[in-house]
């Protein structure tokens, strides 16, 4: 599209100059990058658009949300998405193995913190935080979760997990993959930083991360998952991980006090040195659940 | 249709994300834009650019759900969707993860203040210094008058001045 800006960068009424203030301002906004939009929608709403079957979408009018995993919860969205029938881009997947508790248990809001006036979007619905964190919701494996930018949230599951996000942080709380009954649980990780901590008695156990770029696979340890526009970062305090490609690139450990970065696009992955900041945190969350776990 | 998608999709995604700051809402207006567009695409004229067109639609959808119930509830909300946003910019320089830390951080505050600012004039500052579009097409589109749409465009750069004062000193 063609840049119309040139003869109007002075924007008040006539002969008023922009400070230099404004002018920062609007070279801030000029400078916001193009959004990529998320490849598995994309997909979707172009095969639905080929195929004259898109169906238009609007948000809700009644802020009322039922429990997320509850019947009538499903969004025009959630509709549309299994009439266009496309595979899905998982673009994080979350696999406990073989957990002690039921795959079925839910997730136990331990706290959220953020403004009271911001809402966060549970499975696509608005809920606000007060109701969230006053556990009026049932949050089932599944249930999927957008933290607005300044809110994050502390889960418990089973006595066994702990889990901390990053304010803004999108996911989906692992959850039985066939409704459970396997001891199985899937989530995924869209954007943003979740942290676990496993418990003593989780030893053992499989947990194993997907997300677009990587596969990570751990036995009960403690680390955090970032995925931002670089792509996927492990970072593990203790225990080990394992971090594979999903376009078979490799496969590599990540040891205690380590964090590989792996990108998109084909770059190469790379081994660092666990960041102090998120080292810290990561020490920090486990110091405050560990005794609360099993 | 595959070759009009994929040429304006990113356009019409682009300038949701900025208008609602979470992708959520973004993928909903641009879902409802195509909506639009299917069943309007008989009364498109090939000869004229349809970009101003969908850009129109986008507003109004995001109009719409900036007026709805739902969305009142949650409007001084942004996410993290921004994280995507910095794909392109990012990939095409491959900077080094700090760096890329500290960019992402820059565009969640700018876009955290975009999204405060009153709808009316995030649409102008969206429009015009991100979408680039002159005064005179976005008065045409927003059905105000020019001395409006620069007031408003104003007005808006004032207000993120002030929410971004450490980042334009």
């Amino acid at each position: 599209m063609n840049d119309q800006r040139g003869d109007e960068t002075r924007p008040g009424t006539a002969g008023t100059p922009m400070s230099r203030e404004e002018r920062q301002a609007e070279a801030l906004v000029r400078r916001l990058s193009a959004p990529e939009a998320g490849a598995g929608f994309r997909d979707r709403l172009r095969a639905a658009f080929i195929a004259g079957a898109v169906t238009p979408d609007r948000a809700p009018t009644d802020p009322a949300v039922r429990s997320p995993g509850g019947a009538g919860t499903r969004s025009r969205r959630g509709r549309w998405l299994a009439v266009a029938g496309a595979a899905a881009a998982v673009l994080a997947t979350i696999v406990f193995l073989r957990p002690g508790g039921s795959g079925r248990q839910d997730w136990t809001v331990v706290a959220v913190t953020g403004p009271g006036e911001e809402a966060i979007r549970v499975d696509g619905r608005p809920v606000a935080v007060e109701d969230l964190a006053a556990g009026r919701f049932r949050l089932r494996g599944g249930t999927r979760i957008a933290l607005p930018e300044s809110v994050a949230i502390e889960l418990r599951w089973a006595g066994l997990v702990a889990l901390e996000t990053v304010a803004g942080t999108s996911f989906s709380l692992p959850g039985g993959s066939s409704g459970g009954a396997d001891g199985s649980l899937v989530g995924r990780i869209e954007a943003g930083e979740v942290r676990f901590v496993t418990a003593p008695a989780f030893s053992g156990r499989g947990l194993r991360i997907d997300s677009e770029e990587a596969s990570v696979e751990v036995t009960g340890t403690t680390f955090s998952v970032i995925r931002d526009s670089l792509g996927t970062c492990v970072c593990v305090e203790e225990g080990a991980v394992r971090l594979t490609a999903r376009d078979g690139s490799g496969s590599w450990s990540v040891p205690a006090g380590r964090r590989r970065q792996h990108y998109g696009g084909g770059r190469p992955s790379e081994e660092l040195d666990l960041r102090p900041g998120e080292s810290m945190k990561l020490r920090m969350l486990q110091e405050r659940t560990l005794p609360q776990l099993r | 249709m595959a070759a009009f998608f994929d040429r304006y999709f990113d356009l019409v995604y682009g300038v949701a994300l900025r208008l609602t700051g979470e992708s959520t809402a973004a993928e909903d207006i641009t879902q409802e834009v195509f909506s639009k567009v299917q069943s309007s695409a008989h009364t498109l004229d090939p000869r004229l650019d349809p970009a101003p067109w969908l850009v129109g639609i986008t507003t109004n959808a995001f109009r719409d759900r900036w007026r709805s119930v739902a969305d009142r509830i949650r409007r001084a909300s942004v996410s993290l969707d921004g994280d995507r946003a910095l794909h392109e910019t990012l990939a095409a320089r491959t900077p080094t993860p700090d760096e890329a830390y500290a960019t992402r951080q820059r565009e969640h505050r700018v876009q955290h203040a975009v999204v405060r600012l009153p709808a009316d004039l995030r649409e102008v500052v969206i429009l015009h210094a991100y979408l680039g579009w002159g005064h005179d097409r976005i008065a045409e589109l927003l059905g105000a008058s020019h001395a409006a749409i620069r007031k408003r465009y104003s007005r808006g750069l004032r207000a993120l001045a002030e929410m971004l004062e450490d980042l334009v000193r």
